[in-house]
């Protein structure tokens, strides 16, 4: 079963069309769903959470329909929107306890909820007089109130610092471990995301342009720069560019961005007249953030 | 009932700052007891009931005051809410939409109603008035009420921009609130007679002190009237729960 299933979602905002046919199968796990900025990852995550109709297709949470199930998906999933807005004039711990009573959980849990973000000191501070960092806290510890079988965070590390960030990474594998909590998260931060995902679905304009285990997605990017060790880099560095290949030159070697393995080679081979010897040659593995650069500009 | 009460609170405490609350309650009495003061009834030692009536349904007589008041309330607590994205993140929870707008809508109806009721039952324990006249003035202030928060509900939903909400209401309300003149104007002294509110408080008076109190009211119009507002409120209501329903919070 996936956690998360859309069939051709299309939306339209008066004339724009913000999702143009979005089709995503989303497993249980720790998934991750990228895209650039208003490529309608916000669109697909409210029209999720039931705020946003779609105008045509259908998308299943927990296998339950978004517009006729929307109560029940809020009940068994939890959302926690981008920028989401809070109470300002509330204190944290009476509107943690607003949320608790939403979600049938026990007024004890806030305490726990409240120390996993590290706002538990602050129970008393008015909404309004927490700093961006804090508030993105407390709308992640909303989201852990009461039994949940899956977690939708939109952009959850944004405004935290470096330390902050890591930390929340680091809850979430600890959650998905410990109470089986499936995640989806939107975010842009994508180095952090490739540590902890194992499922991820790449939006832009609208649709999904690709999708799948992040193995399975990063491997057949995996020979796009090599790393070539030989007798005269800067000559050989100097003939491929004629090429038209990108090249950088570092100390040992020089580094080389092919989209194709095969036709880097095939023009080393013409290059035997110049007497340069070619030591090794080494991939370089893509990241997320590249194959999502490359997957994006197509 | 337990969600909805504990929504009640919610709303509330969002809406309903003391201060808010406190400047509400003050200005219905200050000017409550202005035109109760301005009134014969307060003046003359032998006074009349019907004096005193008419004091009493003197916040009636307020119509600016009234629908400033409702326009403001309502604009603050639907379309604020809806633009600064404070409903979003409320229904992101496992809350129905119905529940969150009936509470918006029976909580901001009470609060003005008890502000409302308050300087009235002040003025009946100061000068004695007849409990029929009280009676009568609140039954057409609840009307009032209930068709002015029905009618903010609905301009508030569909406008969503708080201070476009807010001009929108208190232009449309003041619309209503002129209506009688309008028919007037133009001579049609029935139709004038029948969308007039404010003298429902004297006809059902009228009703209360006769024998035959249905037959008072068809002959005054004011069966028509009651008809008309309740009608209006409900279709209000009912359309404003579509909006809603149907409403993307994006």
């Amino acid at each position: 079963m996936y956690t998360v299933e859309t069939e051709n979602l299309v939306k339209f905002f008066e004339r724009i069309e913000a999702l143009r046919g979005l089709t995503m199968h989303v497993p249980k796990g720790i998934s991750g769903f990228i895209g650039p900025n208003g490529a309608g990852k916000t669109t697909t995550i409210n029209i999720l959470a039931g705020l946003v109709k779609p105008d045509k297709g259908s998308a299943r949470v927990l296998d339950l329909d978004v517009v006729k199930e929307s109560l029940e998906i809020r009940r068994r999933a939890r959302f926690m929107l981008e920028n989401q807005t809070l109470p300002s004039h509330l204190t944290i711990e009476k509107y943690m306890k607003y949320i608790a009573f939403l979600y049938n959980a026990d007024f004890r849990e806030i305490n726990k909820a409240l120390k996993i973000v590290g706002l538990e000191k602050f129970r008393h501070r008015l909404i309004g007089s927490l700093s961006a960092g804090m508030m993105q806290r407390l709308r992640f510890a909303q989201t852990l109130l009461g039994e949940s079988e899956l977690i939708i965070l939109d952009e959850p590390t944004a405004n935290l610092d470096p330390l902050g960030r890591i930390e929340i990474l680091e809850k979430i594998v600890e959650l998905n471990k410990d109470r089986n909590i499936s995640f989806l998260l939107s975010s842009h931060i994508l180095p952090e995301l490739e540590k902890i995902v194992n499922w991820v679905s790449i939006i832009n304009e609208g649709k999904i342009v690709a999708e799948g285990k992040l193995s399975d997605i990063i491997s057949p990017q995996k020979y796009s720069e090599f790393k070539i060790f030989s007798s005269d880099n800067y000559t050989l560095a100097n003939l491929l560019k004629d090429y038209g290949y990108e090249i950088e030159v570092e100390e040992n070697y020089i580094l080389v961005k092919a989209s194709e393995a095969w036709n880097l080679y095939k023009t080393l081979a013409l290059l035997t007249d110049y007497n340069i010897n070619i030591y090794k040659i080494e991939t370089v593995g893509a990241s997320l953030e590249e194959v999502f650069k490359k997957l994006v500009r197509k | 009932m337990k969600t909805f009460l504990k929504f009640l609170e919610l709303e509330y405490n969002l809406t309903w700052k003391p201060s808010v609350l406190g400047a509400v309650f003050g200005a219905f009495f200050v000017l409550h007891l202005c035109s109760l003061g301005g009134s014969k009834a307060v003046v003359s030692t032998n006074y009349n009931q019907t004096y005193i009536l008419e004091a009493l349904a003197g916040s009636l007589y307020l119509p600016i005051f009234l629908v400033v008041i409702i326009s403001y309330i309502y604009s603050k607590s639907i379309a604020d809410c809806i633009s600064s994205g404070l409903m979003k993140s409320l229904l992101s929870h496992p809350i129905k939409r119905d529940y969150v707008l009936s509470a918006k809508v029976v909580l901001n109806f009470l609060v003005l109603l008890t502000a409302c009721f308050l300087p009235i039952f002040y003025a009946k324990i100061v000068f004695s008035v007849d409990s029929r006249a009280v009676t009568s003035v609140i039954v057409t202030f609840v009307l009032k009420l209930l068709s002015y928060s029905s009618l903010a509900t609905l301009l508030c939903l569909i406008m969503r921009e708080p201070l476009l909400s807010f001009a929108g209401t208190l232009f449309s309300l003041y619309i209503v609130e002129s209506i009688t003149d309008f028919f007037r104007a133009l001579r049609l002294w029935e139709l004038a007679n029948i969308v007039n509110l404010n003298r429902l408080a004297l006809s059902f008076y009228g009703a209360f002190l006769s024998r035959a109190p249905l037959r008072v009211l068809i002959e005054s119009g004011a069966l028509y009237t009651l008809v008309l507002y309740i009608s209006f409120s409900v279709i209000c209501l009912i359309l404003s729960l579509i909006v809603f329903r149907r409403m993307d919070l994006d």
